[in-house]
């Protein structure tokens, strides 16, 4: 039966699962939990009757309809779970035996691993152990049921699970890991905000205002910030003002590489349903299957539902020219819109000014006339018309739409990149943040002897922010000042994600090969023979304890001192008899060995009170 | 057929790997462990764990799996150390008669440290007792065990076990422990008791009376036994008396297997233990001929049981 004790310890279990399941459980699940679970506390408490049969069929009819009603569906991942929360939660109701009140505990368990299916960040870490903690420090209250007999359950558990951790740290090293067995597509509401998959100047983003970490970057050699220009997207098909990528992930070819060994930067994604990749230019990803396009977009085949460590290596395929049917398509543009900025690149054609000259023009135009502001007014008819005369004011998705229409309109094939610029070094300077107010829009442009060459026309308005990033430019500015209250709450913040990161990085990354180096690392080489007593030596050391205590316990008294005792005594000749109790033998010892008689006599009186005074 | 090969085999084993003993100290060589039910189900989802673990490339996931199987691996080493050390001693049990369930004591200590929640009993199914601390002093408990056959006492294994502390792992043990007890025959009811023809009787008095005739009241002396005072007189307000019975108080009777009118042996015996009861309580000094077994004429309990047994045992070696 389950004593109250133990289902104390289940609630607590539950209560920090359901926390660490805070992202997604929304408060219809949770309501009809904790009420459920304050029922049974009642009727654990002899308050209240257990409900009757027909009560909890009812109940149990409910669960789908409530998962239908929240979800619309029962096999997402989310719905999965929630069914699994709340049948723990009704079997409270009806259980009666030793045997009820151990499947509890399994389920419990199982709820609390999918955790890391949706986050696996140190917080939930820590909240899952504590679960787990609770869960066996309930199955010890089940086992022991009478109060004060048994040790102190919450010492006990800590001590079993505190003696468990070489073992776990052993079976996580050496368990095997292989290629998944079938992939399982991962849908997940907790879609992270993401970059635009178009562009529109005009369209004011709430994304550059967010402080939310989109990945991380270690390098081998520290970068400046200013070459730090994170490709996500290319886009370069305009329609209606909007421009977007012509390929994406459909026409993509896919790639296979191996494990990159000494790779220049490696990224570590955050969870999100975007399935592209944001690379330097000139580099390539590795160690697994990814998607690239013509212009070079590298995507995931699947989104990154988890934190996923991407490593980087030198492209080493030379980038191919472009075709009659390229430069037609990148010069494309629709001839009706915009036509004051037509009359402009007109005049200034007509003027005499050449293809990259009219580009300087335009950016010089940029520096001396515009202003830089994440407020812009809304653009309506002819938006990028508005922009170049009325507004002159925008920020750098405004910026990279006119010079890349302006280009195009001068015949210069153009295409759009976004992606994210810079970053900031992390706190001990092991790597590089990258937010999502770091996002940033900049032009290409091809020029016939150059090739792709990357204008960045924000430059021009706001230098500054290019060199100090976004957060530089508008320091003081309240939403910036909500994530660094004071300075001290600073360090720490930034500690703490240093910290995050460590963790992601470490969970995320530590995969096949990742193993057999460390393992390598460890044993030298990875031979059976070598894994076997590696495995034995961690285990043993454990038992070392455990058989240190169960020796002080068993072993004879004055075992080690009757032999000391026997030896003395052989070199002098005297063999122990049968029956010749130890005081008999000093005795005998101190008749011979006179030298050391008083010795001997003490010995043997000790000896005599030891054992057998009262 | 198989089934009944593997268990001889392995109650052959048994005995050699644990001979009888009245009392036993258990260590490594007495204890068995393994995982119960439950703990096998931790088991299949620590692996399902791992395998989900596997399947989302989840590195989190897979440190749990490791966690629930570590919890398991050390669990077996705490549960060994709560049974490791017990002392399990067989206490002289009263005897019974067949057909009746015999109380065996066992008494249960352990020199250093505690031990949880013991369970003791015959079978897994049939865990009688539950002990929830075993101290250095000894605990009793009482196993009932049920007889059907005469003679010396041979009980099956008594199999102690304890799951603690999370009840995953289960340790036990299966003690022969070597219980000094006799089953006495079961009481057959006899209708008289037949002289034998050698005349054994000795001290005959007043020719065939039986041994429940009545005689007479005489007035209750102290001393007298209480089975005789006659309560009904008592209770009618007319004084203690003692009921007086015929001739052969104060004599002495011999039992043969003549003595008893049944046709087979074991109902011989059992009529046999039905008169050495009758005679005890009625004070009736008698002894029993056995062919190879003879006990003296004598009265009084430890005579009673010293036939009794001589009876439980005739013939047999243990049941």
């Amino acid at each position: 039966m389950l004593t109250l004790a133990a289902y104390r310890h289940y609630c607590i279990a539950l209560a920090l699962t359901m926390l660490a399941h805070y992202d997604w459980l929304p408060i219809s699940l949770t309501l009809p939990v904790i009420i459920l679970l304050g029922w049974r506390y009642m009727v654990s408490a002899g308050t209240i009757e257990m409900p009757s049969a027909w009560l909890k069929h009812l109940l149990t009819l409910l669960v789908p309809l409530l998962i239908w009603v929240t979800w619309g569906q029962f096999l997402s991942l989310e719905a999965l779970s929630s069914i699994v929360l709340l049948g723990v939660t009704l079997k409270f109701l009806e259980i009666s035996s030793v045997r009820d009140s151990t499947v509890v505990a399994l389920v419990i368990y199982f709820f609390s691993s999918t955790v890391f299916l949706f986050t696996q960040t140190i917080v939930t870490f820590v909240l899952v152990l504590a679960a787990f903690g609770f869960t066996t420090l309930a199955l010890y209250c089940i086992e022991n049921p009478s109060k004060g007999v048994a040790p102190n359950g919450g010492w006990y558990v800590t001590k079993l699970i505190l003696q468990t951790l070489p073992i776990v740290a052993v079976l996580f090293l050496v368990t095997p890991r292989f290629a998944p067995l079938w992939s399982i597509p991962l849908s997940s509401q907790t879609a992270q905000t993401g970059m635009g998959g178009t562009l529109k100047p005009g369209d004011i983003s709430n994304l550059i205002r967010s402080s939310e970490i989109v990945f991380r970057a270690e390098f081998a050699s520290p970068p400046q910030r200013q070459d730090l220009y994170w490709r996500a997207l290319v886009m370069d098909t305009v329609d209606n003002g909007e421009w977007r990528p012509s390929q994406v992930f459909e026409g993509a070819r896919f790639i296979r590489r191996g494990e990159v060994v000494s790779p220049v930067v490696s990224v570590l994604v955050e969870p999100t349903q975007d399935r592209w990749l944001y690379t330097l230019e000139g580099l390539q990803p590795g160690g697994g299957r990814f998607g690239k396009t013509s212009s070079g977009i590298y995507s995931f085949l699947r989104p990154p539902v988890r934190a996923t460590q991407i490593k980087f290596d030198q492209l080493t395929q030379q980038p191919r020219s472009l075709s009659e049917l390229d430069i037609r398509r990148l010069t494309s543009i629709d001839n009706d819109e915009n036509p004051r900025l037509r009359a402009w690149i007109n005049d200034q054609q007509a003027k005499g000014y050449g293809q990259q000259a009219l580009i300087d023009r335009l950016l010089h135009r940029f520096r001396d006339r515009f202003y830089y502001s994440l407020q812009p007014p809304l653009l309506t008819q002819d938006s990028l018309d508005q922009f170049m005369f009325d507004t002159l004011t925008g920020f750098c998705e405004h910026f990279a739409a006119l010079t890349a229409t302006a280009a195009r309109m001068a015949n210069i094939p153009s295409r759009i990149v976004t992606g994210y610029l810079g970053g900031r070094p992390s706190g001990d300077g092991s790597h590089w943040v990258v937010r999502q107010y770091d996002a940033h829009a900049w032009v290409e442009l091809w020029y016939k002897d150059e090739g792709w060459v990357r204008i960045d026309p924000t430059a021009y308005v706001a230098p500054e922010r290019i060199s100090l990033g976004l957060e530089g430019l508008t320091a003081g500015q309240e939403w910036v000042a909500s994530r660094s209250a004071a300075p001290w709450a600073a360090g720490w913040l930034t500690q703490w994600e240093d910290l995050n990161y460590q963790w992601a990085a470490w969970m995320s990354g530590f995969s096949q090969s990742q193993q057999r180096s460390l393992l390598t690392q460890l044993l030298g080489e990875i031979t059976p023979l070598r894994m076997i007593m590696m495995v034995l030596v961690v285990l043993l050391i454990p038992m070392i304890p455990i058989v240190v205590y169960w020796a002080r316990k068993q072993a004879r008294p004055f075992r080690f001192t009757q032999y000391l005792i026997e030896r003395q005594a052989r070199r002098f000749g005297i063999e122990r008899k049968p029956a010749q109790s130890l005081h008999a033998l000093c005795y005998q010892l101190a008749k011979t060995d006179t030298r050391r008689e008083q010795h001997w006599i003490n010995k043997g009186n000790q000896l005599q009170d030891l054992l057998y005074k009262p | 057929m198989l089934r009944q090969n593997y268990q001889q085999m392995v109650s052959r084993w048994l005995d050699r790997r644990l001979p009888s003993v009245e009392s036993l100290i258990l260590n490594q060589r007495s204890l068995f462990i393994a995982p119960n039910m439950r703990g096998l189900s931790v088991l299949g989802l620590s692996l399902v764990l791992w395998v989900a673990a596997i399947t989302y490339q989840n590195n989190a996931i897979m440190l749990l799996a490791a966690l629930l199987m570590a919890l398991l691996i050390v669990a077996i080493a705490h549960t060994f150390i709560n049974m490791n050390g017990i002392r399990i001693r067989a206490l002289h049990p009263d005897s019974c008669h067949a057909g009746q369930a015999i109380q065996l004591p066992v008494a249960i200590s352990r020199q250093a440290g505690d031990s949880y929640n013991l369970k003791v009993g015959w079978r897994r199914e049939q865990l009688q007792s539950t002990m929830t601390q075993i101290t250095s002093s000894d605990q009793r408990v009482v196993v009932s065990l049920p007889t059907n056959r005469r003679g010396r006492l041979k009980a099956p294994r008594l199999c102690v076990e304890s799951t603690f502390p999370l009840g995953l792992i289960r340790c036990w043990t299966y003690a022969q422990l070597d219980f000094d007890a006799v089953v006495w025959p079961e009481v057959v009811p006899y209708n008289r008791i037949k002289s034998s023809a050698s005349g054994d009787q000795e001290g005959l008095a007043t020719g065939n009376k039986g041994v429940d005739d009545f005689d007479g009241l005489a007035t209750y002396i102290e001393g007298d036994s209480m089975a005789r005072v006659a309560w009904k007189q008592v209770a009618a307000g007319r004084g203690m008396q003692t009921k007086v019975f015929g001739e052969l108080v104060g004599q002495s009777q011999w039992l043969t297997l003549e003595s008893a009118e049944a046709s087979q042996l074991e109902l011989k015996l059992g009529q046999l233990t039905a008169m050495a009861l009758d005679m005890n309580n009625k004070g009736v000094q008698f002894g029993l001929r056995l062919p190879l077994v003879t006990i003296d004429i004598g009265g009084g309990d430890r005579h009673l049981v010293s036939v009794l047994n001589a009876l439980a045992t005739y013939g047999v070696e243990r049941c």
